[in-house]
């Protein structure tokens, strides 16, 4: 149920939610800069007097589809390094560990960061530099729950009967480890957003056509003092959707059987 | 005992040497070049700016530059800053004592906070204050530093004009950011704690206890918080290094002098020395931090060596 829920939600913002926006997020009314809550602006306007509700409407999809990406690149590479890091050979199994242990000894944000300011500065970049800091301990992670696997009796069953060793991976590992890989999945998710939106917020989402969650905030520190509407919406909207993701964690099928 | 140490110590090195090489073909091989376009934004000629490029050797082959750049830092000479031309162990030390007091201070906020938040959920007979805690824990992991960070200076500077909303020096200066970041501390500390408790509440020896009619509070504090201080060690050591990393964010939002706020400010201005110099730092703190917890459990715990 709360799974079903989760999905809709993250749909809702992704789909239909720009679709709702009452004015254009990016039109700038000049002399109606920086107002709180009326009628016809429901969360009030910004510094350029730009509709606050639209662009946290339209804000959304940005912030979601990047954290998004992030955690599918950071599963894509972190499954990889995992199978490496368990494989039977121990000098591809070691190399993989090493270099698993070396990733993890950078604190994944600040890794992020230094990715993605390096190639450049817009949504794609905060992506993939979180995606290659999301991989490690996605990685570290699979890495465990293969193992474990790998030391059951019925995988040592398989392969006396001569079982090939992708066969068996593919075929008796893969199904078993879809509980820790969707609850990994969904964390990498919203651990993606929160600083996804905080790397957009220290000035790495460049210069933007399209308004995202952490950009509102960076410039909503401007207008506290006269509209604190535009800060606490842009905060909350980002809060409720870490609350959704890790709601979704913990429901993930088997999550808690561990 | 020793044997563990020293492996745990040599775990660090490599690890330490693996990062530092990594770092430094990662940062030459990307593009951007911060000195060139420092020279010609200045008015430079590019014969100067190539003769720039010559004097700091790195129009050298990339494996002399790495050898070169490796005997310097073991020698404790970590370069100079291409921005500001000073010498980056001297920036670094400057500005590090900052951070340093940021992260102890959130880290014992979020211990303060986070640990009886984590022992409640497992310990309290009443099932509302179980629930309210688990809920609280659970929203203080989703909340972004830089948010709270801004609600508090909107609270504390804007409206009720109690506390500066920046800079650093002084417990005044202190108590918004450290409690912004203790707070992502807290929930994470709690959560953390929360299965580790949880798991030693359900011993053998702890139902024992209570069919013996121990008290609560020895209860509490003999038969669970006692075993399980190694590893709510551990959980808070390795919150250190979150925070001394995340302290980036932080510094930002209160505009706090430190070296998260110095990366930030290197890298967006492309001074490879320098974002390489803090990032080893960092690196070193955080493997230096988790080393030290895996060892002092190692102390409290008899059973794991």
């Amino acid at each position: 149920m709360s799974r079903a829920f989760a999905v809709l939600y993250l749909l809702f913002i992704i789909g239909i939610a720009p679709l709702l926006a009452p004015y254009d997020a990016l039109y700038a009314r000049s002399g109606e800069e920086t107002q709180p809550p009326t009628a016809a602006h429901a969360l009030g306007t910004d510094a350029l007097g730009r509709d606050v509700l639209s662009r946290l409407l339209v804000g959304g999809r940005v912030t979601v589809l990047v954290a998004g990406s992030a955690a599918a690149l950071a599963a894509f590479f972190g499954v990889l390094l995992a199978v490496l890091a368990a494989s039977h050979n121990r000098t591809v199994a070691r190399i993989a560990s090493a270099f698993i242990a070396t990733l993890l000894a950078f604190p994944g944000i600040l890794l992020a960061f230094v990715v993605a300011a390096l190639i450049g500065s817009g949504p794609l970049q905060i992506a993939v530099g979180l995606g290659v800091s999301g991989a490690a301990p996605f990685a570290r992670v699979m890495r465990i729950a293969i193992l474990q696997i790998q030391s059951m009796g019925y995988i040592e069953a398989a392969r006396s009967l001569g079982g090939s060793r992708v066969g068996i991976l593919w075929r008796h590992i893969r199904p078993n480890l879809a509980s820790a890989f969707w609850a990994q999945a969904t964390l990498a998710f919203a651990w993606s957003l929160l600083n996804g939106a905080g790397l957009s917020f220290l000035g790495l989402a460049g210069e933007l056509a399209q308004p995202d969650w952490g950009v509102m905030l960076a410039e909503s520190r401007g207008i506290l003092r006269v509209q604190p509407v535009a800060a606490l919406a842009a905060g909350c909207a980002i809060v409720l959707t870490v609350l959704v993701l890790n709601r979704l964690s913990t429901s993930a099928p088997d999550a808690r059987r561990s | 005992m020793a044997a563990a140490l020293s492996r745990g110590l040599l775990t660090a090195i490599l690890t330490l040497a693996a990062a530092y090489t990594l770092a430094f073909f990662a940062l030459r091989l990307l593009p951007g070049d911060a000195i060139r376009a420092q020279i010609l934004a200045g008015g430079g000629s590019a014969a100067a700016a190539q003769a720039r490029i010559a004097e700091l050797g790195l129009d050298k082959p990339l494996f002399e530059q790495f050898s070169t750049s490796l005997l310097n830092t073991l020698h404790g000479d970590f370069g100079v800053s291409i921005s500001s031309g000073r010498p980056i162990l001297t920036i670094i030390q400057e500005q590090f004592p900052a951070t340093l007091e940021l992260a102890l201070a959130a880290l014992l906020i979020g211990m303060s906070v986070g640990l009886p938040m984590g022992a409640a959920v497992v310990w309290s007979e009443r099932r509302a204050v179980r629930i309210v805690a688990a809920g609280f824990a659970g929203l203080t992991t989703a909340l972004p530093t830089y948010w709270t960070g801004i609600i508090a200076i909107y609270v504390f500077s804007a409206w009720l004009r109690a506390l500066p909303s920046a800079g650093a020096g002084g417990l005044n200066r202190l108590i918004l950011p450290a409690a912004a970041l203790g707070l992502a501390l807290a929930g994470n500390i709690a959560r953390g704690a929360a299965p580790a408790l949880a798991a030693i509440a359900h011993m053998d020896y702890a139902r024992t206890a209570r069919a013996k009619g121990l008290t609560a509070r020895v209860r509490l504090f003999d038969h669970l918080l006692r075993p399980a201080l190694p590893t709510l060690f551990t959980i808070c050591a390795l919150q250190l290094g979150f925070a001394l990393s995340g302290a980036a964010l932080t510094e930002s939002v209160f505009v706090r002098p430190g070296i998260g706020r110095l990366l930030v400010n290197a890298v967006l201005e492309r001074d490879t020395p320098l974002v390489q110099g803090i990032v080893l730092l960092i690196a070193l703190l955080y493997i230096v931090v988790n080393g030290a917890a895996d060892w002092l459990s190692l102390l409290a715990d008899p059973r794991l060596r």
